[in-house]
C-alpha cells in the first residue's frame, strides 16, 4: 500500500488533524515571540510597583536581578523559551505561585463557566431561532425580535449586577453569587478541574449543589448576553433554508414537519458552528467582567490583573494558554465544518 | 391551504411540548436550589468569613508590603515587641504609642547610649507547627532577612544604619539575642514592633530549604511558619486564604478558630454579601456604601481616623510647580468641604500636615489653606500665570474615589484658569511615571506604619528618600530629619519635627486633601474591633457572639 492510498484510507477528521496539528508549533512560537516583545513594550516597571515604600537603588537592583529584568531582551527571551520547554512558565509576581499552577487552577474555573454558558447559549439561541422561524409572526417571533435588538446592546456586567440584585438580594432565591463554591464547603479533589464534575466523581453531594448553584447566575448572565447574537445568526441562516425550494419540495412530498425542521437545521449549521467557535474562544478572556462580579477567580481576571501590575510571566502564560485554546477550538470548528457539510474542504 | 395544515398541527404540539418541557426543567431547577443543603451552622461562632478586595500577593515577609500583605502578617507573624493596647473613647482598641510591651521577647534592654538592644525571649512559646521559640529561630530570621535584601534589610540599613550582619546581630544564649548599631537611634526599640519584622519558625522553614533556594523563598511564598495566632491552612491567590488558629499561641488560643478570607474584587458585591449574611466582615468599602450600610440594623460600621494621607503630589522640579506660589494657589483652590461631603460622605477629615494626625508630634497649626479663589488667582498672577496654565493629573485605573476627586479638582482648578488633563493610568504605568518624574501631578495615598514623626518625614520629605516622588527639597528639612533620626533627645526631636511641618506646609509640595480613615463593616455580632498602624485587621482580637 503506497503512502497516498494509506492517506486516503484515513478518516477525514484524522486527516485534518494530521495536517493541522504540526502547524500549531510555529503558530505558538510566533505567539510567544510577539507577546514577549509586546509585554516588554508596555509602560510600567514591575520592580518599582512592587517595592513601594522600601525602594532604594539597592533593593530595586536586587529585585530586577531576581526577576531577570537586568539582562538584554534577547537573553531574557532565550531563557524564557528554554524554561517553557521544561514546562516552567515562571513565577507570577503578584500571586507568588508558579504561573503553571495558577493557570491550572484558573483555566478550569473559566472553562467550566464558559462551557456551561455555551451549552445553554446554543440551546436557547437555536431553539428560539427555530421557533421564531417556524411560527413566523407569532408571540415568540416578536419576543425574539425585541431580545435580538437588546442583546447586542446590553453589557454583561450590567446583566450580572441586575441578576444579583433581583434574584439574590431582593428575592433571595439563588445561592450567594460569590466564588465557585461556598466558603464552608471544601472544594472536591481536582480531577478535571470542573467542580461540578469533580464533586460528582468524588460523590460529594453538598459540593455539587454548592458549585452548581453558584454557576447559575454567571452562566445565566453570559447566556443572556451571548444567546442574542447566536439566535439572530441562526435565524437568518435557518429562515433562508426553511423557505428554500428543497424544503418546499420535502413538504409537498408529505415529510413530517419535524423531519423538515431537522433537515433545514442541519443545512444551516455552518454559520452557527463558526459563531459558536468564535464565541467560545472569545469568552475565555472576555468573560472578565462577569468573572470579577462573581469573584470567579478565572483566567480573564488573572489576565487583567497581570496587565495592570505588569506581571510579565503571568501575562505571557495567559496568552500562551489562550492561543493554544483558540487554535484547538478552531481546529475543532474546521472538523465540524467538514462533518456538517462534506462539500467544504478545509 | 391543505399543504400547511400538518405544519400547524405539528407546530402546536411542538409549542405545547416546548412550554411544558421548559416549565418542568425550570421547576426542577428552582426546587433543587431551594432544597440545596444550607451551610453548616454548628461552627458559626468560631468561623469568621471575611470579604476583601484582594488576597495577599505572597506569604513571605520579604515580599514588598501591600495592604493585603500587611493584614496577613499581622495575623501570621509574631514580632519581638508590641505596643500596649489602649481602648479609645469609641470602644475601639488602639495601640498606645507611648508604651512598648514585650511580645516574643518577654523583656528587653536598651543600652543608655541607645546603640544596643538585648532581647530576652519568652520561654515555652510554640509555633503553629509545634516548634519552640529560641535564639536560633530569631537569629535565622535575621539572617534570612538580611541576605534577601528586601524589607528586613531595608529597615536595618536605612533606619538603623547597620553596615554588616557580623557584629550587629549576636546570640548571647539560647534565649537572648543582642542587636548593636553604629549610631544611636531613637527607633531602636520601636522598630521591632513593625509587622514586617516577624520571627520565623526556623525549624519548620529549614525543612524546605534546597540547594538552589537557601532561604526557602519558594516555600515561604505560599506557606507560613511563625509564632503568631494563626497559620495559613490554604492559600489560593485570587480566591481565598484560610487561616487556622495556632492553639499554642503565647497569648492564648484565638477565639475564632478559622478565618476564611474571600477575594471579592467588586465592592458592591462585598456589600451585598454582608447584607445577605454570606460574610461576617467586609473590608475596604466605598464611603457611599458605608453611608448606606450605617442605616441598616443588620450591619455595624466601625470607623477610625488612622494614618492614611491622601493627597495630590506635584512634581516640584517641573515648571510651573517649581514656583511655591503656584503650589500654594492650587491648595487654595481645593474645595475641601465639597470633597469630604460628596466623595467621602464624611468618613474623612481634611489633612493638614505631612505627619499623620494620630502620631506624636503632629501639628496642624501652620495650615492656612482655606478655599479662596481670589487669593489663588493673585498668587498665580504673581508667579506669572495670570491666565493659568495647562497641566496633567494622573490617577489609578479602578480607583473610584480618585476619579471622583479628579473631576472635582479639574473644575475647581479651572476657576483660576488652570486647565487639567485627567489621565487614568494602570497602577504600574502611574508608578513608573511618577518615579521617573514624568507626570506633573498625581494622586498619592499612603501611610507610614512607624508612629514617629521623623520616620514619616524621612520617608516622604527627605530629599534623599527614593519615595519622595514630589522631589521636595529643603536643606533645612533634610538636616532636621537626619538629626532626629539619630538624636535621642525626645523633646528636641518633637520640636524639630514641628519646624519641619511648618516649612513643609508653607512650601506646599502637595495639594493637601484628606485623611480617609479606615472603616470596617461587620455583622452586629462581630466584636472586638481593633486598629493597628498597618491598617490590617488582627483576627485574634475578634470574636462572634
Amino acid at each position: 500500500m503506497n503512502l497516498q492510498s494509506f492517506w486516503r484510507a484515513l478518516p477525514r477528521p484524522l486527516r485534518i488533524i494530521a495536517v493541522r496539528l504540526p502547524l500549531i508549533v510555529p503558530q505558538m512560537f510566533g505567539v510567544m515571540l510577539v507577546t514577549f516583545m509586546l509585554v516588554r513594550l508596555l509602560p510600567g516597571d514591575p520592580a518599582l510597583l512592587m517595592l513601594g515604600n522600601t525602594a532604594t537603588p539597592e533593593t530595586i537592583a536586587a529585585l530586577r536581578e531576581r526577576l531577570g529584568l537586568d539582562k538584554s531582551i534577547w537573553e531574557q527571551f532565550i531563557a524564557y523559551v528554554g524554561n517553557i520547554l521544561h514546562g516552567d512558565l515562571g513565577v507570577s509576581l503578584f500571586t507568588s505561585n508558579p504561573v503553571t499552577v495558577d493557570l491550572m487552577e484558573r483555566a478550569p474555573a473559566t472553562l467550566e463557566l464558559i462551557t456551561y454558558a455555551m451549552l445553554l447559549t446554543v440551546g436557547v439561541g437555536v431553539t428560539l431561532a427555530v421557533l421564531s422561524v417556524v411560527w413566523r409572526g407569532g408571540l415568540i417571533d416578536a419576543g425574539t425580535r425585541m431580545y435580538g435588538l437588546a442583546a447586542g446592546a446590553i453589557p454583561d456586567f450590567w446583566v450580572g449586577l441586575l441578576l444579583i440584585f433581583f434574584l439574590f438580594y431582593i428575592a433571595g432565591i439563588v445561592p450567594a453569587p460569590f466564588g465557585r463554591i461556598d466558603a464552608l464547603v471544601t472544594a472536591p479533589p481536582q480531577i478535571t478541574g470542573f467542580y461540578t464534575v469533580d464533586s460528582l466523581l468524588a460523590g460529594d453531594v453538598s459540593a455539587f449543589w454548592s458549585s452548581a448553584g453558584r454557576l447559575l447566575l454567571p452562566v445565566l448572565t453570559l447566556t443572556i448576553v451571548n444567546a442574542g447574537a447566536l439566535m439572530k445568526m441562526t435565524k437568518t441562516a435557518f429562515s433562508d433554508i426553511y423557505r428554500s425550494d428543497f424544503v418546499r419540495y420535502q413538504r409537498a412530498c408529505g415529510l413530517s414537519e419535524r423531519t423538515i425542521i431537522r433537515g433545514a437545521l442541519r443545512n444551516s449549521l455552518s454559520p452557527v458552528i463558526t459563531l459558536v467557535g468564535f464565541l467560545f474562544g472569545f469568552l475565555l478572556g472576555a468573560a472578565v467582567l462577569v468573572e470579577t462580579i462573581f469573584s470567579w477567580g478565572g483566567l480573564g481576571q488573572y489576565a487583567v490583573q497581570a496587565v495592570i501590575n505588569s506581571d510579565y510571566p503571568a501575562l505571557q502564560g495567559f496568552v500562551l494558554v489562550a492561543a493554544a485554546f483558540i487554535l484547538i477550538v478552531y481546529l475543532v470548528v474546521d472538523i465540524l465544518y467538514e462533518l456538517a457539510d462534506p462539500r467544504i474542504k478545509v | 391551504m391543505k399543504l400547511f395544515s400538518p405544519m400547524m398541527y405539528e407546530a402546536r404540539s411542538l409549542r405545547e411540548r416546548g412550554w411544558s418541557a421548559s416549565l418542568l426543567s425550570g421547576l426542577m431547577l428552582t426546587t433543587a436550589l431551594a432544597f440545596a443543603p444550607p451551610a453548616q451552622a454548628q461552627d458559626a461562632k468560631t468561623i469568621l468569613v471575611v470579604a476583601g478586595p484582594r488576597t495577599p500577593e505572597s506569604l513571605d515577609q520579604e515580599y514588598p508590603p501591600t495592604e493585603a500583605v500587611h493584614e496577613l502578617r499581622r495575623n501570621v507573624y509574631e514580632r519581638l515587641l508590641t505596643y500596649a493596647p489602649k481602648v479609645g473613647d469609641d470602644g475601639v482598641t488602639y495601640e498606645d504609642f507611648g508604651k512598648i510591651a514585650g511580645a516574643l521577647a518577654e523583656k528587653w534592654e536598651v543600652s543608655p547610649d541607645k546603640k544596643e538592644i538585648t532581647f530576652f525571649l519568652r520561654k515555652g512559646v510554640k509555633s503553629a507547627a509545634g516548634n519552640e521559640l529560641n535564639a536560633d529561630a530569631v537569629m535565622w530570621s535575621f539572617e534570612r532577612g538580611w541576605n534577601l535584601k528586601s524589607n528586613f534589610h531595608w529597615y536595618m540599613t536605612q533606619i538603623l544604619k547597620i553596615p554588616a550582619f557580623e557584629g550587629a546581630f549576636t546570640k548571647i544564649d539560647d534565649y537572648t539575642v543582642k542587636v548593636s548599631i553604629p549610631n544611636p537611634s531613637p527607633l531602636l526599640d520601636r522598630l521591632w514592633i513593625n509587622s514586617d519584622l516577624g520571627i520565623l519558625d526556623a525549624v519548620e522553614v529549614k525543612k524546605h530549604v534546597t540547594s538552589d533556594d537557601p532561604w526557602a523563598q519558594r516555600w515561604l511564598a505560599t506557606n507560613s511558619a511563625s509564632f503568631g495566632p494563626y497559620q495559613v491552612a490554604k492559600y489560593s491567590p485570587g480566591q481565598e486564604v484560610v487561616y487556622e488558629a495556632n492553639p499554642s499561641y503565647y497569648r492564648g488560643a484565638p477565639k475564632l478558630k478559622r478565618v476564611i478570607f474571600r477575594e471579592m474584587p467588586t465592592s458592591a458585591n462585598r456589600v451585598a454579601a454582608l447584607q445577605a449574611g454570606s460574610v461576617d466582615v467586609a473590608e475596604y468599602l466605598l464611603p457611599r456604601e458605608l453611608a448606606l450600610l450605617e442605616k441598616s440594623p443588620a450591619v455595624r460600621v466601625h470607623k477610625v481616623f488612622g494614618n492614611y494621607i491622601h493627597r495630590v503630589e506635584m512634581n516640584n522640579t517641573t515648571a510651573p510647580f517649581t514656583d511655591e506660589r503656584v503650589r500654594k494657589a492650587l491648595n487654595h483652590l481645593v474645595p475641601r468641604d465639597d470633597i469630604l461631603k460628596a466623595v467621602y460622605f464624611n468618613t474623612a477629615r481634611p489633612t493638614k500636615s505631612p505627619i499623620s494626625e494620630i502620631y506624636p508630634g503632629f501639628t496642624d497649626q501652620y495650615f492656612t489653606y482655606n478655599t479662596d479663589i481670589e487669593k489663588a488667582k493673585s498668587l498665580l498672577a504673581e508667579a506669572g500665570f495670570p491666565n493659568g496654565f495647562k497641566t496633567e493629573l494622573g490617577y489609578r485605573t479602578g480607583d473610584q474615589l480618585e476619579e471622583e476627586m479628579a473631576v472635582i479638582l479639574k473644575s475647581a482648578f479651572a476657576k483660576a484658569g488652570v486647565d487639567v488633563t485627567l489621565s487614568k493610568l494602570p497602577a504600574s504605568t502611574l508608578v513608573e511615571r511618577y518615579t521617573k518624574g514624568t507626570i506633573p501631578m498625581y494622586f498619592f495615598r499612603d501611610m507610614a506604619i512607624v508612629p514617629d514623626a521623623a520616620y514619616v518625614a524621612n520617608l516622604w520629605l527627605n530629599s534623599a528618600s527614593l519615595i519622595n516622588y514630589s522631589r521636595f527639597k529643603s536643606e533645612e528639612v533634610d538636616g532636621l530629619i537626619n538629626g532626629a533620626l539619630t538624636s535621642t533627645d525626645e523633646p528636641k526631636r518633637l520640636e524639630d519635627m514641628k519646624r519641619v511641618q511648618k516649612i513643609m506646609v508653607e512650601a506646599a509640595p502637595w495639594v493637601f486633601l484628606a485623611n480617609p480613615g479606615y472603616q470596617l463593616a461587620t455583622k452586629p455580632n462581630v466584636k472586638g474591633y481593633s486598629w493597628y498602624t498597618p491598617n490590617g485587621n488582627a483576627w485574634f482580637d475578634f470574636s462572634k457572639e
